[in-house]
């Protein structure tokens, strides 16, 4: 049966309805084309925001770890470590309202020649990043940098 | 009863909604590509803004000198003390932001004497 034929019989208007059909259909693959870009961009962004966070607690833990180095640098004697006083100390300190931003510093070792920094940063959204550093209290450079930078 | 022309304006009504559609669609594809661009632009300053930091955190290890400084550098907390089971460090805090961008925030804390 032609197309001719058909719309010279009873079925007037199939042409619309297959036109209908068809741009609903296109209409539909389209759809679901931008909102599985949408979806994907949803995903990176999401990921982009946490990434974001961790890296800014990184920067505060790896330079609170620094600034404790740099005041055990110019006074070691006041930390009072020897090998049978190995020094354990530990704060905790809320740094910045805005971000809900808290520091736990830890500082371990005997200082013959090694003292350790740990700082831990947490906002509470993002995980907590950790951070260690080894001073070597002798030549006073940082040796190691560890954790999960 | 059959009217003459009833389908050709039965295919203009199909062709308008089909038409309205299609421009909806283009214009959220405009404004992907627009966005797509941005956030290049973005990128670029938000990298910069990362390697200020990491430049700053390089040289001040070694050196333990130096100070942030740059259009994107705040020091928002100064002379604040922390005391670690009796060790004190005087520090102040630094915020590096772009300000177009404020979930782009990075903060330093630097030891004082």
């Amino acid at each position: 049966m032609t197309m001719s034929t058909l719309l010279s019989h009873r079925s007037r208007g199939v042409a619309l309805l297959v036109l209908v059909l068809v741009a609903f259909v296109l209409l539909s693959v389209l759809a679901a084309v931008i909102f599985s870009v949408s979806m994907q961009t949803y995903k990176i962004e999401s990921w982009q925001a946490d990434h974001n966070n961790r890296m800014r607690l990184s920067y505060l833990a790896r330079s609170s770890a620094n600034a404790v180095i740099e005041g055990i640098s110019d006074d070691v004697a006041s930390l009072g470590a020897s090998e049978l006083h190995p020094i354990d100390k530990k704060a905790s300190v809320k740094l910045i309202d805005a971000d809900a931003v808290s520091l736990d510093i830890e500082i371990t070792g005997d200082a013959s020649p090694y003292v350790i920094v740990k700082t831990e940063a947490s906002d509470g959204k993002a995980e907590p990043v950790t951070v260690t550093a080894q001073f070597n209290v002798n030549t006073k450079k940082i040796v190691n940098w560890g954790g999960s930078l | 009863m059959k009217r003459a022309g009833s389908l050709f304006v039965e295919v203009l009504i199909a062709m308008v909604v089909f038409l309205v559609g299609l421009i909806a669609v283009a214009s959220v594809l405009i404004f992907g590509l627009h966005s797509v661009a941005r956030s290049c632009e973005h990128l670029k300053d938000e990298q910069s803004l990362i390697n200020e930091v990491e430049e700053y955190m390089a040289s001040r290890i070694f050196s333990h000198t130096n100070s942030p400084s740059g259009a994107n550098t705040t020091c928002i907390s100064a002379g604040k003390s922390l005391d670690i089971d009796g060790f004190t460090v005087n520090y102040s805090i630094y915020r590096y932001i772009l300000p177009d961008k404020p979930g782009s925030r990075y903060y330093i804390i630097q030891r004082e004497h």
